[in-house]
């Protein structure tokens, strides 16, 4: 027989639920026609001052829906999930990836700028873990608002991480949400980034 | 706002509810009614949404006369942690069996936890149930599962 966790077989059981295509066409029809409405008479308000950011935008997010979710990825997902909103003291704060160098000696790998990150503002890191295995958890926030997002740097280990979407093969990272977070999961450089930040909502 | 995958999110949890499409599908366009009538998105628009659809599930019921949630005695056993649950191990070609074991209540928490990864602290903050409360499902569900399981002999419990 082909056992799994509990919790792994109820997600399957639920993944395997949905409603058809002309139900979901209908619903997104509804959003849209609602969106547009709002559109349109934010324009309208605003049409003289139109610098001023008060748009909504429909997040259409494209996420990779398996029909049996990856157990080791929700539980990563979970972990980081959990960190993210204890968001624990710095133990380093600087924007800079060298000081963060200096500082994390007890890595068995050399931390990494992530490219995803390129336009965000660093603030800091901290000593986290893995499952078990010892990690760098560092903190951005985006340039034009507070929005946190930490990123969490481990060295890849397929034994205990499982297959993970390469970003240096030209893969997406996978994304779960949960916990009112997106959690992105991908291999760069040969190390596993993970990031947790706050879904991004309709303004 | 809302894609498809989130929109199907909801209507599950709506099945976690009702054990039925046709109700579930009910659940969810009432949510996305109501989600439409806010002047401003809700900052978490699927926990929102989830509550829309429980209410209504209740207020269905009610009309039906049929009892939403079963209560919970006050010294009735607890689970001490939601992970204890990760320790059965579930053939998954009989996992839907063992769902329709379960009450409304007990089901919605099973979901809450493993499909959304709400601790019980979570849970019982988003259903508005003392945290006692869902401990003391956890821990039915548990055994209702066992039970059944071991009548049938399709689970067992993982020891490591």
């Amino acid at each position: 027989m082909n056992k799994q966790p509990l919790s792994q077989a109820t997600r399957a059981h639920y993944s395997r639920e949905g409603l058809s295509d002309k139900k979901l066409e209908q619903y997104e029809k509804m959003l849209q026609a609602a969106e547009n409405k709002m559109v349109a008479s934010q324009s309208k308000k605003y049409s003289v001052m139109s610098a001023v950011a008060s748009i909504l935008v429909l997040l259409v997010v494209a996420v990779q829906f398996y029909p049996t979710q990856n157990n080791i990825a929700f539980e990563i997902a979970q972990e980081v999930a959990k960190n993210h909103i204890k968001m624990k003291p710095l133990e380093v704060e600087t924007d800079q990836l060298s000081d963060l160098k200096k500082y994390f000696t007890q890595l068995d790998f050399a931390l990494i700028d992530p490219g995803m990150m390129a336009d965000k503002t660093m603030h800091g890191a901290r000593y986290c873990s893995i499952k078990g295995v010892t990690a760098a958890q560092l903190r951005y926030t985006e340039t034009d608002s507070t929005n946190r997002i930490t990123i969490y740097e481990v060295e890849y280990k397929p034994e205990i991480f499982g297959k993970v979407s390469n970003l240096d093969e030209g893969m997406a990272p996978e994304e779960i949400e949960l916990k009112g977070l997106l959690v992105k999961i991908w291999v760069e450089k040969g190390l596993l980034l993970v990031s947790a930040q706050e879904e991004m909502r309709t303004e | 706002m809302l894609d498809r995958q989130k929109i199907n999110k909801l209507f599950q949890y709506g099945l976690s509810l009702t054990m039925d499409r046709s109700h579930a599908d009910d659940l969810v366009q009432n949510a996305i009614e109501q989600l439409l009538k806010q002047p401003y998105p809700p900052h978490n628009i699927m926990a929102y949404a989830r509550t829309i659809i429980r209410n209504r599930f209740i207020d269905d019921c009610r009309h039906r006369n049929i009892i939403h949630f079963d209560s919970i005695e006050q010294d009735a056993p607890i689970l001490l942690d939601e992970s204890d649950l990760e320790s059965l191990m579930i053939d998954r070609n009989t996992i839907d069996k063992l769902i329709s074991q379960l009450d409304n209540a007990e089901r919605e928490i099973l979901f809450l936890w493993a499909v959304e990864g709400y601790t019980a602290a979570e849970i019982a903050e988003q259903t508005l149930v003392p945290r006692g409360t869902v401990l003391a499902r956890l821990y039915r569900i548990k055994h209702k599962l066992q039970d059944y399981a071991e009548r049938n002999d399709i689970v067992e419990t993982s020891h490591e």
